[in-house]
């Protein structure tokens, strides 16, 4: 049975290599759809957990990091760094700007840093070192076509770009990164600093537990003295913003990868089915030697399993390479398109797909009158 | 040769049945691709559009509403209504955060208005009051329907708790769904005082919002003052351009799944006419109408692909935003004539390759069988 499914595939092998392509490319078109919404899901954590901490306490009742505005008192930083535990309370700020260039406009979420929480990894260019230093993320830089040594204007105050960041965007926003000098200066620069408390001046407080200090025991104290903040272990945070991505994100994502599965099947099976039908004539000379109902249904289901199989992997690996293309040419999305779980739903739905597909096929095939083939 | 096309083409009407059925899936993808991309930005510019202003004045260096941060001291507005041409002014105060309620959390733009508001609120109502008292909050009825929200309860915007006194309609969207609340209450969740966001400004009758514009730019310090047109066309040009590349890319991956199905689906139709090919060119067919016939007949897959692909979406996506309200969906006849002129486009490329094996076809084969 499995020599002759091979001589079927291998007796057209043009058709053999479209249809299995074509399936190939169901299978990539999905996953590249879940491995956007992973993605995004996934860069909305890493926001969190790239900015290092032990602890971090936002505002009470502000439970995200990228998407929420968080307001704590300038003091709270001194009442953090009065509990037992903590070895030092980094201030974080967060500042949703536009950066405008022509007609172009983008959002630039502004994370202002004191010691820690700056970027994760500059991939060209310096940190910021010195005055009115900035660093932005790759998916800015490619999209305006700026270097470091550049000025970078956000409402009419000039930035000098130090260094680029990469991996620095969530929420479809990339991330810039400035010292709390500057942004005090930005502020002044602008129309209402005369009442400066209007601004964000701290959201954050990232939270060093001293060496030896339980973090769990440290962020209740912190809970319980600091009312003014919530406080979260970073996986927690991370969480949430991951959450909110998935609420924010769900619906619109659900419907395209459930529109993508949909067609998957149906594509599925019409190939199924077409590959099948253009053999009539081959089937029925089958019929016409005596090969039975049973064999000839057989190899239809196993052939529709072998080019589900070979087109599963292909399939994985071309939503890879879209994916890495995807992100070296815009950086600001991630894409997982090869994440254990959806690879192994896409792969299941691929193969039920490709035996439901074949399901019409075999009846054809069943229906199938041999005398045809001869008076053809 | 037109006549034996369509003749070869409808020879086998489930085969031709099942082509056009696996190309209009392809382009139904990225029909629904199209319409979630017209949908949100259609809805993401719904408050600017709706606001009752013919000029949006705002702080210096600041362009647009979407994503953007923007305070004016307040006695800016007052400056603004002396000016001649002013006809009213209202001042509203605006911050973008995530709110809680009904155990799911959303990201929304927060309306903080001056009450009464005769410019600034929401302008068209499924449920409830229209403006909110001091802790109350007007939402949006989608959002109410996804978290299953009844008028008075709460909704948490960072740690203070509002109670729901109506539903609008026409608010919500993915990237910004609109919550009213009083201009009092958002000072206080901002810690701001004295502060506006966005003064709208109506004109006298007659007056021209260029104009206008300019001259309060030019009477009043520090402000950026754009007629309304102007401002909605920069939300919307900074939405799309946020949006455009993921739309952009997934238009790119179905079209190539639709280049690739269209080939599959043509090369079966001509495989399946290899003999009677082979026989018309041995009664004399030259390679030029024979290609003529494949390309004929892959345009005329592809068209009707469209086709039903479009009527599909035509009932599919009312559907889909019936099962998921969260999502804006709108297929445009632009959008659909797009894909239409894309999808012949790709058809003909895709019968390259079995007008190719056509051409290499030897007529003598029509005998040897």
């Amino acid at each position: 049975m499995l020599r002759f499914i091979f001589r079927q595939l291998a007796f057209d092998p043009l058709r053999t290599a479209l249809t299995s392509t074509a399936l190939a490319c169901v299978v990539a078109v999905i996953l590249v759809l879940e491995g956007f919404n992973e993605g995004l899901v996934a860069q909305l954590g890493d926001a969190v957990r790239a900015r290092q901490a032990d602890l971090i306490v936002t505002q009470a009742g502000v439970s995200n990091m990228t998407a929420a505005r968080s307001v704590l008192p300038q003091f709270t930083r001194r009442d953090v760094e009065a509990v037992a535990g903590v070895a030092a309370a980094h201030p974080l700020t967060g500042v949703p700007v536009i950066y405008a260039q022509g007609e172009r406009r983008t959002p630039v979420f502004l994370f202002v840093y004191d010691d820690d929480g700056g970027p994760e990894r500059v991939v060209a260019g310096n940190t910021v070192r010195e005055q009115r230093d900035i660093v932005i993320d790759r998916s800015l830089a490619i999209k305006y076509d700026l270097a470091p040594g550049d000025p970078l204007v956000i409402a009419d105050f000039e930035f000098r770009i130090s260094g680029v960041t990469s991996g620095a965007a969530a929420f479809f926003t990339p991330f810039a990164f400035v010292r709390y000098d500057d942004l005090i200066d930005f502020y002044f620069e602008s129309d209402v600093a005369a009442d400066i408390s209007t601004f964000p001046l701290l959201s954050f407080l990232l939270v060093e537990v001293a060496s030896g200090a339980d973090r769990a025991a440290v962020a209740e104290a912190i809970e319980r003295d600091v009312p003014q903040g919530d406080v979260f272990f970073p996986e927690r945070l991370a969480a949430e913003d991951e959450q909110l991505g998935r609420d924010l994100f769900g619906p619109v994502m659900k419907l395209l990868i459930g529109v993508g599965y949909g067609i998957g099947v149906l594509v599925t099976g019409v190939i199924m089915f077409a590959a099948v039908n253009a053999r009539q004539h081959e089937f029925g000379v089958l019929k016409a030697l005596g090969f039975s109902h049973r064999f000839l249904s057989a190899s239809v289901m196993l052939e529709a399993s072998a080019l589900a199989l070979f087109a599963i992997p292909v399939g994985i690996l071309l939503a890879a390479l879209i994916g890495s293309a995807i992100e070296v040419s815009m950086p600001l999305y991630r894409v997982l398109s090869t994440e254990p779980v959806p690879v192994a739903r896409t792969a299941v739905a691929c193969l039920v797909f490709a035996l439901l597909g074949a399901l019409v096929p075999v009846r054809l095939v069943r229906g199938l009158d041999p005398g045809q083939v001869f008076r053809s | 040769m037109w006549r034996w096309t369509l003749k070869s083409l409808l020879a086998d009407p489930l085969a031709l049945l099942v082509s056009i059925a696996a190309a209009a899936s392809a382009f139904l993808l990225i029909m629904f691709f199209e319409a979630v991309y017209e949908g949100e930005a259609e809805q993401v510019v719904s408050y600017v559009l709706n606001a009752d202003a013919d000029i949006w004045v705002m702080q210096r260096g600041v362009g647009n509403m979407h994503m953007a941060t923007s305070y004016l001291t307040d006695w800016k507005l007052d400056q603004v209504e002396e000016l001649p041409g002013v006809a009213a002014v209202e001042g509203i105060l605006y911050l973008n955060t995530v709110i809680k309620s009904g155990g799911r959390q959303w990201f929304a733009y927060i309306i903080g208005l001056d009450v009464p508001s005769a410019q600034g609120g929401p302008w068209a109502m499924a449920a409830g009051r229209a403006e909110p008292g001091p802790d109350e909050a007007v939402v949006p009825a989608v959002f109410a329907e996804m978290a299953e929200l009844e008028l008075g309860d709460p909704v948490r915007i960072t740690d203070r708790d509002f109670t729901i006194v109506g539903f609008s309609q026409g608010t919500f969207s993915l990237a910004n769904s609109v919550i009213f609340v009083t201009k009092t209450d958002l000072e206080d969740v901002m810690t701001s005082l004295d502060i506006v966001s966005y003064g709208l400004v109506k004109a006298e009758p007659g007056v021209n919002p260029a104009e206008l514009a300019a001259a309060i730019e030019a009477a009043v310090d520090k402000v950026h003052a754009l007629p309304a047109d102007r401002f909605v066309i920069n939300d919307r040009r900074m939405a799309v351009q946020m949006g455009v590349e993921t739309v952009a890319l997934m238009t790119l991956i179905g079209g190539a799944l639709a280049v690739l199905l269209v080939a599959f689906t043509i090369y079966t139709l001509v495989a399946r006419q290899r003999r009677e090919l082979a026989v018309a060119k041995a009664l004399g067919a030259t390679n030029a109408s024979l290609y003529l016939s494949a390309g004929l007949q892959a345009t005329l897959v592809a068209i009707s692909s469209v086709i039903v692909a479009a009527i599909l979406a035509t009932v599919g996506v009312p559907l889909a935003m019936a099962l998921i309200p969260a999502v804006s969906l709108k297929l445009t006849i632009g959008a659909v004539a797009r894909i239409a002129v894309v999808g012949v486009l790709v058809a003909l490329i895709a019968s390259v390759i079995p007008a190719r094996q056509i051409a290499r076809v030897d007529p003598l084969s029509a005998f040897q069988a």
